[in-house]
């Protein structure tokens, strides 16, 4: 139980990431190695077959993701500047979860739009999520900023390096 | 010899094609620029423009790649020295004295001096580069696949032991980006790996997605999430050193140029090793004269000469031998491939001409980083304070057109979407995602090595450690694992204990 306290309260801290993503990169080597089974090992000379490497490295990726998820949650993390909250370290978090979270959503609907409605739209609305990715955007700006995105985009693709790509509607 | 110097003059007459100039100068010019703002390097900036060097052609798209890497260097040491804010890396190492210098009053001077520094560290570099790569490459031809084979671990091995961060980490990440290498058909048996049964899938999955999310998207979270530096005073002072400044210069110049030419040929070093390595050599032989943390000349001279070398001399280990030695290199072998051009020996066999391109393209692209970056100074800092958001929307959007107008399949947008997250997952964990790249580039010729290896010896592994330079180069990758195990033991040994106040 005690343990279990023990991993908690450093979960809970900023180690949190280097424990996570070494798991989930273990999680996805076991899951590669289920797959890499249903493959040939080894071919009739005995050299290595389609699931040979991707096996060995589905083992490699489990094993070394498990230890480094052990080291992280071994090493001592430093002691946080404030209590959470209140600490100077929140400000750059936060605006760095929000910067995240605008640009991987500009990127998703990009992909979404694109195919479907061409890339003028496409580029507006990711121009837009992008220039709201800090807190001081206004809507004015935030609209010009599109516009001027979408007419460079335009004459960048279509002007400079004539791609036949459509501009508006599904290609 | 002779021939490294037929190789620099065909070069040379190539290099001085307008359109081949033009490339050059963008390359720096964008080099410079990514190199002035802090937060998005040249792996990004390289990564981000791959789409666009679909049209242009082979020898153009790699001078432009590689003008934007050294170009990066010296802009690095703009604001370095400025603003104490270096662009990238190796800049850390020029600020220390570069800075003072400028609190001095001497910031000009010190422009100047990194500029000429730069310059004959390329210099250099480039001779070296021209000398070097044939015998380079001539000697990596006579190897067989067993080496290749046991080349390319040392390569992995090289490139995840001088990555910062955890070691066991750093290898995890380099075998989940080994793993992605491998989706797709494999050549050999025809059997569909990892596709889930996605037809874009069965080509592998492209290296653009791969490279612009983790590094570029990633980085632009990093840079935006950061507060903002506030906008320093700047006083426009003279450029020009004096003579004196030239006098004490021009030796730490040229030691950090040989120095930095010499860690760029390692695979798996950085610019950041080879600019340490220079400043250690230098305060290690004048320790007791000049004015070392009050403000060195030979302080910003002997790092900026060796950054510069050593981003120009990485090439080697890249065209001779197919290795990238880091980040950026492995970037640009991407491009390569994507241009139909693999990087390794047969490169300078069969392409000469564009390996002699590249050399002289380093060559005037140097001069060009002189002429035009001193004047240029007030500019790059007027820059820095263009708000990053609307770098990063014009970054982005620029960004997917361009893989969206390149590959015409949305596929990739996702990829690069799942790419970006996990970039920023990595930046949050403070993992680096060099080992993933090194991985990614590496596995599919290391598999093809190791199965041509063991078709020829019938099965036998023990066909490793028969040859001596396959085995001499298991036991350097058993060397380089073993100092880095090392090296994290000793630093962690070294760090007081958490209880300590």
């Amino acid at each position: 139980m005690r343990y279990l306290q023990v991993i908690r309260v450093r979960v809970r801290n900023w180690t949190r990431s280097a424990v996570v993503v070494p798991l989930v990169l273990a999680a996805l080597g076991g899951a590669a190695g289920v797959i890499a089974t249903s493959l040939p090992m080894l071919a009739r000379n005995g050299t290595p077959a389609s699931g040979f490497m991707p096996a060995l490295l589905a083992g490699f990726l489990t094993v070394l993701g498990l230890a480094a998820a052990v080291a992280a949650l071994a090493r001592r993390p430093d002691p946080p500047d404030r209590a959470p909250g209140l600490g100077s370290r929140d400000i750059p978090q936060r605006q760095e979860v929000r910067a995240g979270l605008a640009l991987c959503l500009a990127v998703g609907l990009f992909a979404a739009l694109a195919p479907a409605a061409g890339l003028l739209p496409a580029a507006g609305v990711a121009a837009v999520v992008c220039l709201v990715a800090t807190e001081e955007a206004r809507p004015a700006t935030v609209a010009l900023g599109a516009l001027t995105l979408m007419v460079i985009t335009a004459l960048l693709f279509r002007g400079l390096l004539g791609s036949a790509v459509p501009l508006f509607g599904a290609r | 010899m002779t021939e490294g110097v037929a190789l620099l003059v065909s070069g040379l007459a190539q290099a001085f094609d307008p359109t081949t100039l033009g490339l050059c100068l963008a390359g720096v010019l964008l080099g410079t620029l990514v190199g002035v703002l802090p937060g998005l390097g040249p792996v990004a900036t390289i990564a981000l423009l791959l789409p666009i060097t679909f049209s242009l052609p082979t020898a153009g798209a790699l001078i432009m790649l590689a003008g934007i890497y050294y170009g990066a260097q010296y802009g690095s040491s703009t604001t370095a020295i400025l603003l104490r804010v270096p662009g990238e890396a190796s800049g850390v190492v020029t600020a220390q004295e570069g800075y003072r210098l400028a609190q001095a009053g001497r910031g000009g001077p010190a422009l100047g001096i990194a500029a000429l520094a730069s310059l004959v560290g390329g210099v250099l570099s480039a001779l070296a580069l021209a000398v070097v790569m044939i015998p380079l490459a001539r000697w990596s031809v006579t190897i067989g696949p067993a080496e290749t084979a046991c080349l390319m671990v040392l390569g992995i091995a090289a490139a995840v032991a001088l990555t910062r961060g955890s070691l066991t980490a750093n290898w995890a990440l380099a075998a989940f980006g080994a793993l992605l290498g491998l989706i797709g058909t494999d050549v050999a048996g025809g059997h569909p790996r990892f596709t889930f049964g996605i037809p874009e899938l069965r080509d592998g999955i492209g290296f653009i997605p791969l490279a612009m999310g983790l590094f570029g998207v990633a980085e632009l979270i990093r840079a935006l999430g950061a507060r903002e530096q506030d906008s320093p005073p700047l006083s426009a002072t003279s450029a020009w050193p004096t003579r004196a400044d030239l006098t004490s210069a021009l030796a730490p110049a040229v030691r950090g140029g040989v120095i930095g030419t010499a860690v760029g040929l390692l695979p798996g070093a950085s610019t950041l090793l080879a600019a340490l390595a220079a400043q250690a050599s230098e305060r290690g032989l004048f320790r007791r004269h000049g004015a070392w943390g009050h403000g060195e000349m030979a302080g910003v001279a002997a790092p900026e000469a060796a950054n510069n070398a050593a981003a120009q001399s990485s090439f080697a280990p890249l065209l001779a031998l197919g290795l990238p030695a880091n980040a950026v290199m492995a970037v640009i072998a991407g491009a390569m491939v994507l241009q139909g051009v693999a990087p390794g020996p047969a490169v300078v066999t069969h392409h000469p001409e564009l390996i002699g391109a590249i050399i002289a393209s380093l060559l005037l692209g140097n001069g060009m980083l002189v002429v035009l970056n001193l004047p240029l100074v007030g500019l790059w800092v007027a820059v820095l304070r263009v708000p990053l958001r609307w770098l990063a929307a014009f970054v982005v959007v620029v960004s997917c057109g361009g893989l969206w107008i390149s590959t015409g399949s949305a596929v990739d947008l996702w990829l690069l979407l799942a790419f970006s997250l996990l970039g920023w997952a990595l930046l949050r964990a403070g993992m680096d995602a060099t080992p993933v790249l090194t991985g990614f580039v590496l596995a599919p010729p290391f598999e093809e090595a190791l199965r041509r290896t063991l078709v020829l010896a019938r099965g036998d592994w023990g066909v490793f450690l028969e040859s001596p330079l396959s085995a001499t180069l298991l036991v350097a990758t058993v060397g380089v694992t073993g100092i880095a195990v090392w090296r994290t033991h000793w630093s962690v040994s070294l760090r007081p204990s958490g209880n300590c106040k």
